[in-house]
């Protein structure tokens, strides 16, 4: 079946000439539509832009975390660093020097700037040689309440020495 | 009445019926919506090819009146014209006025179209239209249109007193022996 226009005779409703109005009313219509599209467009884009820099900016960052913990760290080293530069090394140093005696080697010097505390380790030849270094760092000016933490017979060692921990004050 | 949907009315008006004095004494539902089909007794009909020259209302009926004048002589200057997929038509200017006068007051019905017979049949029948193409009848008393209506284009369109049957033998025999043989006779209105 062909299809055949309609017949536009009507003395009322125009057809030709005043469809042209119509025409360029859809064509602005058109154009502004495709540029509120458009807008629309921009505008989302521009929401999500805002929206990941908001987003970026309100949770905390992981890296910025792990970078203000690991600040946090090096201004604890750096102020344990300053406590132990403010121990009294010279005076440590003079009262181990008072207590030491020939059956007794120092192995290791432990100072806790922050709690003031030093620990030692050491290796006596006797049990009695151990309570002699013990007793004699207690007399000694530097530190106080000295304890005996632990000790341990070397049954390896031939000749049986004895590893002890002693934990002082500084004074 | 529904002011969303209002009722529409079809009116012909036709000498027969009583012509434009019985349209001015029917009365109408305020509000409502009125389509006046002209009976071809006051129209007149032309194949006319379309001018892209023409620019406008103006020059259309310029160029329509012109097309018209040449038919129909001095008549032609007292009617309004419309173009329609290279067909034309005329109607008398005062007619339209006074049909337009009856529906001038606010508180009456509306006029929403005035249009010829042919435009109101064919318009309806379009659709069933062999596809070759066919002769087109549209008969009232004492008066018959007959067009012929093949490829998609109006080739011929008479419009005049008498019988359809003299008029279409006459168009067949003017058109020759290769134009379409369908008849389709358009019922009008009323």
């Amino acid at each position: 079946m062909a299809r055949h226009q309609p017949l536009e005779l009507d003395y009322i409703a125009r057809r030709r000439w005043t469809r042209w109005p119509g025409v360029v009313v859809l064509a602005v219509s058109l154009a502004v539509a495709a540029g509120l599209l458009t807008r629309y467009r921009e505008a989302q884009l521009e929401l999500e832009r805002l929206q990941t820099v908001a987003g970026m900016a309100g949770p905390p960052r992981p890296a910025l975390k792990v970078v203000g913990e690991r600040l946090d760290e090096e201004v604890r080293y750096a102020e344990g660093v300053v406590r132990s530069l403010t121990l009294p090394w010279a005076a440590l140093v003079r009262t181990i020097e008072q207590a030491a005696t020939r059956d007794v080697a120092l192995l290791q010097l432990q100072p806790e700037a922050e709690t003031r505390l030093v620990k030692l380790t050491a290796e006596a030849r006797t049990r009695e040689a151990m309570f002699e270094y013990v007793r004699r760092l207690g007399a000694a000016k530097g530190v106080s309440d000295v304890h005996l933490i632990s000790h341990q017979v070397q049954r390896d060692d031939p000749q049986r020495p004895v590893q002890f921990s002693v934990q002082a004050v500084l004074k | 009445m529904s002011l969303l949907f209002p009722e529409r009315v079809l009116v012909r008006l036709a000498p027969a019926a009583g012509g434009i004095a019985a349209l001015k004494g029917t009365p109408f539902k305020p509000g409502s919506r009125i389509t006046v089909i002209l009976s071809n007794h006051y129209v007149r009909y032309g194949v006319v090819p379309w001018s892209d020259a023409l620019s406008g209302e103006a020059e259309e009926q310029a160029y329509l009146r012109h097309h018209f004048a040449r038919i129909h002589g001095e008549r032609a200057k007292g009617w309004v014209f419309r173009w329609s997929s290279g067909i034309a038509s005329a109607i008398d200017k005062e007619l339209l006025d006074e049909i337009r006068l009856c529906f001038a007051s606010k508180r009456t019905a509306r006029l929403v179209s005035v249009q010829p017979e042919l435009m109101a049949a064919f318009n309806r029948a379009r659709a069933s239209l062999p596809a070759e193409g066919a002769w087109l009848v549209l008969a009232e008393p004492d008066r018959a249109c007959v067009a012929l209506h093949a490829g998609g284009r109006w080739l011929s369109v008479q419009n005049a007193r008498g019988a359809w049957e003299a008029l279409l033998e006459r168009e067949r025999h003017r058109a020759g022996p290769d134009c379409p043989q369908a008849v389709l006779q358009l019922a009008g209105h009323g």
